[in-house]
């Protein structure tokens, strides 16, 4: 991965992608694939499903990539082009069903120190294990950061939905956090 | 210790904006396959473009290869006309290698050709010359030179009178323009080489649609009786397409 970053910089892989050159596109690809896979995994319910994602992403960045002007990172105009490319796959393979879960009555709190120590893969796999919906407009908003408005838009429901899933993936997401916690309490105390 | 939504949200970003899961390999395989049918579409308009480009080269190429074929055949049946006045002057003029025997039976059809054909190739006589170039028809060109010397006027109107029915290369929509052109130089002169050829008339009525400026284009490159793509303007100001000359194929809309 780092000699790669040694023999051209991104600026030349890009210009040399520009020109459709296939083994700058190779490098290209090697350079940032595994940081775009984390952003697609975060969307996905799998690795499988991930990757397909990736695959349309990085064809998308491929086709696209003369739209690139230099203006802001590569890497967040990658980042961004992944996204709606995992938001487009979800609008393809899953109808975006709007999964009700039991409302639960109270708001459900987490320990910080808990939530803390979860490892990222753990955090990812919570998230994988959210519906669709929520876990879109969860990564929407907590992680990439667009607002209510942007996720509406881009996810084409109404803002009032992309708020009420924010708020039930967070409850869902702590629940999970907590039952977590226990187990491990539970398995260091027994 | 409870957390806030916001706090919540920044532990995940932080956790997983920097997470990295290094992809199967199979992956840019199936991304390469992908950019390989995108590249294959992208060439097929280059190659309908290519494949056009060609073939009117060709058409080009032929109509430059077919011209001077045309042209030889112009002129002997233009000497065949002036022939009388011609024969005598010429091979003396010309060839060297033609024997004084053979200066006699000139008459006869064939040695005329043979003689006419060598014209062509030296292009040595002005007055030849500038025939070639303006392969419109017979009377065209000898009115045109004839007009310079007054006294041979009075023989050329009654030829262009007569003729204009007679010659079959003359464009049907040209006879009928021609018809009333022809009778004026009778009376002027001057205006006998100006009406004479067929290009001509046409510069000096205007171009009045696209099609009189491709007829005058086409003219300039063609000079062909039948012209590769011929208009003719119609009584409400259309021009359509009246005739189609590719060598082969040949379409002629009679009027």
């Amino acid at each position: 991965m780092m000699f790669l970053k040694h023999k051209y910089s991104t600026e030349d892989l890009i210009e040399k992608c520009k020109a459709a050159d296939r083994k700058a596109c190779e490098m290209l690809y090697k350079q940032f694939a595994s940081k775009m896979l984390a952003v697609c995994l975060r969307y996905a319910t799998d690795k499988m499903e991930a990757e397909d994602m990736l695959q349309n992403g990085f064809i998308k960045v491929f086709s696209k990539i003369s739209d690139y002007r230099g203006d802001g990172s590569f890497e967040g105009w990658m980042r961004r082009i992944m996204v709606h490319c995992s938001i487009e796959y979800y609008r393809k393979h899953h109808n975006m069903v709007k999964v009700d879960i039991e409302e639960s009555g109270y708001e459900q709190s987490v320990n910080a120190a808990a939530a803390s120590s979860l490892e990222a893969k753990d955090l990812l796999r919570i998230i994988q294990e959210l519906p669709t919906g929520y876990r879109m407009v969860f990564n929407l908003y907590a992680v990439e950061g667009y607002s209510h408005r942007e996720i509406a838009e881009m996810a084409g429901i109404t803002e009032g939905a992309s708020k009420s899933q924010l708020s039930r993936a967070r409850t869902m997401l702590k629940q999970r956090i907590e039952s977590l916690d226990e187990k491990k309490n539970y398995e260091y105390a027994g | 210790m409870n957390m806030q939504d916001n706090e919540f949200d920044d532990l995940f970003r932080s956790k997983l904006g920097g997470l990295e899961v290094q992809p199967s390999a199979h992956v840019w395989d199936n991304i390469a396959a992908g950019l390989g049918t995108a590249k294959k579409k992208s060439i097929l308009p280059m190659l309908s473009v290519a494949a056009t480009t060609l073939i009117l080269l060709a058409a080009g190429t032929w109509f430059l290869l077919d011209k001077p074929v045309k042209q030889v055949q112009n002129q002997v049946a233009q000497v065949k006309v002036t022939a009388p006045k011609n024969e005598v002057t010429q091979p003396e003029n010309i060839t060297v290698e033609q024997p004084a025997s053979k200066v006699e039976p000139l008459a006869s059809k064939t040695n005329v050709k043979l003689i006419v054909n060598q014209v062509a190739r030296l292009k040595t006589q002005p007055a030849l010359k500038q025939q070639s170039l303006q392969p419109v028809n017979e009377l065209a060109t000898p009115v045109s030179t004839e007009a310079l010397t007054p006294q041979i006027l009075a023989a050329v109107p009654t030829q262009s009178v007569t003729h204009p029915v007679v010659p079959e290369m003359q464009l049907a929509s040209s006879t009928i323009n021609n018809d009333a052109p022809v009778l004026k130089p009778i009376n002027t002169p001057a205006t006998v080489a100006v009406t004479a050829s067929q290009t001509d008339k046409k510069k000096k009525h205007g171009i009045h649609s696209l099609g009189d400026l491709i007829n005058v284009v086409v003219s300039k490159v063609d000079k062909r009786e039948d012209k590769l793509i011929e208009f003719t303007e119609s009584d409400d100001d259309e021009s359509s397409v009246t005739g189609i000359n590719l060598g082969i194929i040949k379409i002629k809309k009679e009027q």
